[in-house]
């Protein structure tokens, strides 16, 4: 029994010693050549170029952005076998080359990497290379692509620029990583993966074996962008910018921001998007200093502020309790309908329900006397909209109803990202008792101990207070209102996004007349943009718009607002203009919305004008 | 049975097994040239590999001597004190800090201790002590392997567990016990791992780890397949320098320790390899020679159950290295880096020397 044992087990042991033997022998003398095949390939080095990105075009054709071709000199180490060859591509470099690229050149010796960038060469040594080539195998030659903006800074934050990627943007673009070039701002990040294309590689091996990889250009964009339109809007909103300043209270900071938003109502297409302040994208190609980058960023120029300027909305808000009124049929205490006149004294005195007593005052020294709902907007009667404010307060305080007015501007839009395909949208606030609760902890200082009150709805009914919007969101609100359903604005026409979100909002063909029909009264006389409008003669019977002055924090100047429509009659245009801390929406916004409007409706265009300081 | 212990040579060419203490220090060389391959330098520095494996060698030495002077009996004796030690260590170890999400080691600055490779031996010990006890039954042996496993399992150590289970049955098969008590202890066994299987006491990684195997069978691990391709550049003689500059340097994760075996094929090839197996065939066919001749039970049982332990723990650590095992994260006996096995072992081959003593005269 022992000996059998033993001797089974010395048997089993044979075989598997044996087993592991033939293994080893297969793993050493069969399988050799894949193995050595593997770790080459696990040894080879890649190195990366970025092929040319794909070119912009505007809706006209124009090439708003285009790739450029330079030769860039490579020195390939692995070719150099001994210290003689490598003295001979020395003295080539000093008699042909820069003093720059010696300097690359004899620090890339000394670096690990096998291939040394020697820079971008002009055509005359890029022939003297091509007819040395034999002579001096180590050197690569390979078209460099460079980025060009033809217009300069025209659309620049439409735009946007390259750069090196930094962590977070090879995090996001992993091919970046590789050819180190990253679109950082506007739909040259947006649409990083359709621009790039795939970059060109070349791959070292141990066995100094090379191979290329072409790689594929980016493929081209066409946006919904005029150059035409946007030229004009840019020097427009420029020009404004300047006259403000020109009547500004020198107690105030200067003017220097602002953006403007043409939107097509029907499409959601962008038709013109400028923002100041403005930079060159062409300054980041050649290589821009340090201080020149944090000037800029000082300035705030890379911000696109039609889409990440966070504002109160001022009265251009007034529509979104306009729309409510309509359809809830709530109007001030004692009013029934939009037409039914309402007496609007100076000041308004009422009681919460709490009894504390409260006294609202209107901008309007002495009052605005009897006005109808339509006038309301007309003249932008905020006492109006309070009395509406604290009907709604009265009927739905503490219910599910409270945030009726939050509900229909949500509806609108407001308080989410519109979903423009440009990066960095930012998404405002439309608040609400929920989120005062929430910043009663977590941003304890931004909101009072007793949490949402009355005087906080009555705040917000006149864009003011907690809520903040941007310019593309006011665009897209007034659009959407108008059009009856929700479009998500856009910037590029070949790819485009399927609106799933679409929504079709509580809007009826006889609100919309009446809608289109009281944003033309603000134009026509008694309306708070009238001043500014009258220059365009009997055109104005036809234009509409909608003035905001957003109170902003103690010791700055008012956000400056104007929403404005090409025609009331055949709507087919909105254009928003903002001024930060520019003042009155009606002295400020509205000329340059005014200007902007006979541009597009093919009028004779006049120089923009300090309107009436309304609001 | 050696009538008279005092008369017993230990240093000196009447004692000491000369062939098998060549083959303890040929072991230990072929384990500094590997290390020094790898690492390519020799500092005077405890942080090199090949100075901290002189160093362990250099005690193993002192220890393989020092064990050689107890006798078989005195083993015998102390078997129930070293196992109970050996428990009272896992038990303590559990309460330490864990190091790479493991409570395996004691730190001791210049080199850790990990008791779960004196519970490899202990274990060995204390079945043989039970089972060459007459007044004991032979199921009394399933003890000492349970609750080793139980304890190892908290720390966690899978590969560990798995050495100790195929020593036991090992040394339960070659020993002559009966099939019944071989398939009872199997039994028990198993009820053991489907226990700590079922009441979660096993990490799910540990599962993972054998599952994706299977699933993925032939050597899927990236570790493995970087040790196949360092295993199959060795080629006849060991890689060549101008091997190396035409193809690169190969990767392979842990190669001072789990991996070594992978790096000695790579430096010294085929031929190496075969010196290598050599060198342990023959030691285990001296032992598989003695072990014929020999009466005595413990003695027997206890030279059955060490080889059964090295053998085992080399074909686990190939079967890792060539691919055709799962990664259990074991040392190639006498060949990684590492004090805690490198004192083990020696005290392995202390007791065998001692065993090829006391029975010298029956061959």
């Amino acid at each position: 029994m022992h000996n059998t044992r033993v001797r089974s087990f010395n048997f089993i042991l044979l075989v598997i010693f044996t087993l592991f033997l033939y293994q080893i022998y297969i793993l050493q003398f069969n399988q050799k050549d894949y193995s050595n095949e593997t770790i080459a390939e696990q040894s080879t080095k890649n190195f990366y170029f970025p092929s040319p990105r794909g070119d912009v075009y505007d809706r006209q054709g124009k090439l708003l952005a285009r790739t450029i071709t330079l030769p860039n000199l490579f020195f390939d180490k692995s070719s150099i076998f001994n210290d003689q060859d490598l003295k001979r591509y020395e003295e080539f470099i000093e008699l042909y080359l820069s003093e720059d690229a010696l300097q690359l050149f004899q620090k890339g010796l000394d670096s690990k990497n096998t291939i040394i960038d020697l820079g971008i060469i002009n055509n005359e040594l890029f022939n003297t290379i091509s007819l040395t080539s034999v002579d001096y195998p180590a050197f690569l030659l390979i078209d460099f692509p460079l980025r060009e903006y033809p217009y300069g800074s025209l659309a620049s934050h439409v735009l946007g620029y390259t750069g090196i990627p930094n962590q977070d943007d090879v995090g996001l673009f992993p091919t970046s990583g590789l050819h180190q070039i990253v679109g950082k701002n506007g739909i040259e990040r947006y649409y990083e993966e359709i621009l790039s294309g795939s970059p060109i590689s070349l791959s070292l091996t141990k066995t100094n074996k090379v191979y290329y990889n072409l790689g594929a250009k980016g493929e081209d964009l066409f946006l919904t962008i005029d150059a035409e339109i946007q030229g004009f809007v840019e020097s427009s909103l420029s020009s404004g910018i300047e006259l403000a300043n020109k009547n500004i209270e020198p107690s105030f900071d200067r003017v220097e921001k602002g953006a403007v938003i043409i939107l097509d109502i029907d499409t959601a297409e962008i038709l013109a998007m400028a923002s100041a302040p403005t930079f060159d994208p062409n300054q980041f190609i050649s290589g821009i200093s340090d201080a020149q980058f944090s000037q800029i960023q000082k300035n705030q120029a890379f911000n696109n502020f039609a889409i990440q300027g966070l504002y109160p909305p001022g009265s251009v808000f007034k529509v979104v309790p306009y729309w409510l009124s309509y359809n809830e049929g709530i109007y001030p205490e004692g009013i029934d309908n939009f037409d039914q006149k309402y007496f609007a004294e100076e000041c308004l005195s009422f009681q919460f329900t709490d009894g504390s007593k409260q006294v609202y005052c209107d901008w309007k020294k002495d009052g605005h006397g009897y006005v109808d709902f339509h006038q309301a907007i007309q003249k932008s009667v905020n006492i109006y909209f309070w009395e509406i404010a604290l009907k709604i307060w009265r009927l739905y305080e503490n219910n599910e109803n409270e945030s009726l007015l939050q509900n229909y501007a949500r509806d609108l839009g407001f308080g989410d990202y519109t979903g423009v395909d440009l990066p960095y949208e930012r998404k405002g606030t439309v608040p609400d008792r929920q989120l005062f609760e929430e910043w009663r902890i977590t941003a304890p200082d931004r909101v009072r101990e007793e949490g949402w009150l009355g005087g906080d709805l009555m705040n917000l009914i006149v864009g003011q207070g907690a809520i903040t919007v941007t310019p593309i969101q006011v665009a897209n609100a007034y659009a959407n209102l108008i059009r009856g359903y929700t479009l998500s604005p856009r910037i590029n026409t070949n790819y485009v996004s399927n609106n799933s979100d679409l929504r079709v909002l509580r809007v009826d063909s006889k609100f919309k007349q009446m809608f289109l029909s009281d944003l033309g009264l603000v134009t026509d006389p008694g309306g708070t943009a009238y001043k500014s409008f009258s220059i365009m003669g009997d055109s104005i019977y036809d234009t509409g718009g909608k003035t905001g002055t957003a109170q902003t924090t103690e010791g700055k100047n008012d956000t400056s607002w104007f929403v404005g429509l090409d025609s009331i009659s055949n709507p087919t245009k909105i254009v928003v203009v903002v001024v930060e801390e520019g003042g009155s929406g009606s002295a400020v916004a509205a000329p340059i919305a005014r200007r902007i409007i006979q541009y597009l409706n093919g009028i004779e265009v006049t120089p923009v004008e300090f309107g009436e300081v309304t609001e | 049975m050696v009538s008279n212990r005092e008369k017993i040579v230990i240093l000196g060419p009447e004692g000491t097994d000369i062939r098998l203490l060549v083959s303890f220090l040929v072991l230990h060389l072929f384990s500094w040239v590997t290390l020094y391959s790898i690492s390519g330098t020799f500092t005077l520095s405890l942080d090199n590999p090949l100075t901290r494996q002189i160093a362990f060698s250099f005690i193993g030495i002192i220890v393989f001597f020092s064990i050689s002077f107890f006798s078989l009996e005195s083993i015998e004796s102390l078997t129930p004190l070293m196992f109970i030690i050996s428990i009272i260590l896992l038990i303590i170890v559990l309460f330490t800090e864990p190091a790479f999400g493991v409570r395996r080691w004691f730190r001791f600055g210049l080199f850790d201790f990990q008791p779960s490779e004196l519970a490899k031996l202990t274990n060995i010990l204390m079945v043989s002590y039970i089972l060459s006890n007459k007044n004991l039954s032979n199921y009394y042996a399933l003890l000492p392997p349970i609750s080793l496993v139980i304890l190892i399992y908290q720390q966690p150590d899978l590969g560990t567990v798995i050495i100790i289970l195929l020593s036991f049955f090992i040394l339960m098969y070659i020993s002559g016990i009966s099939t019944s008590s071989i398939l009872i202890s199997l039994f028990g066994s198993v009820c053991t791992l489907f226990i700590l299987i079922e009441y979660k006491l096993l990490k799910t990684w540990q599962i993972e780890r054998i599952t994706d195997f299977f699933s993925s069978a032939g050597g899927g691990d990236f570790s493995q397949e970087q040790s196949r391709l360092a295993i199959s550049s060795g080629g006849f003689f060991g890689r060549s320098e101008q091997h190396i500059l035409d193809y690169g340097d190969i990767f392979v994760p842990v190669k001072t320790t789990d991996f070594i075996f992978s790096s000695f094929a790579e430096n010294f090839g085929f031929f190496g390899i075969l010196m290598l197996f050599f060198v342990w065939i023959q030691i285990i066919y001296k032992s598989m020679k003695i072990l014929r001749k020999i009466e005595e039970l413990y003695s027997r049982y206890l030279l059955i159950g060490l080889m059964g332990l090295l053998i085992v723990q080399i074909f686990i650590n190939l079967g890792t290295v060539v691919g055709t095992l799962p990664v259990t994260g074991l040392p190639f006996p006498m060949l990684s880096l590492g004090g805690s096995a490198m004192l083990i072992n020696a005290i392995v081959f202390g007791i065998l020397n001692r065993i090829f003593i006391e029975n010298r005269i029956y061959i």
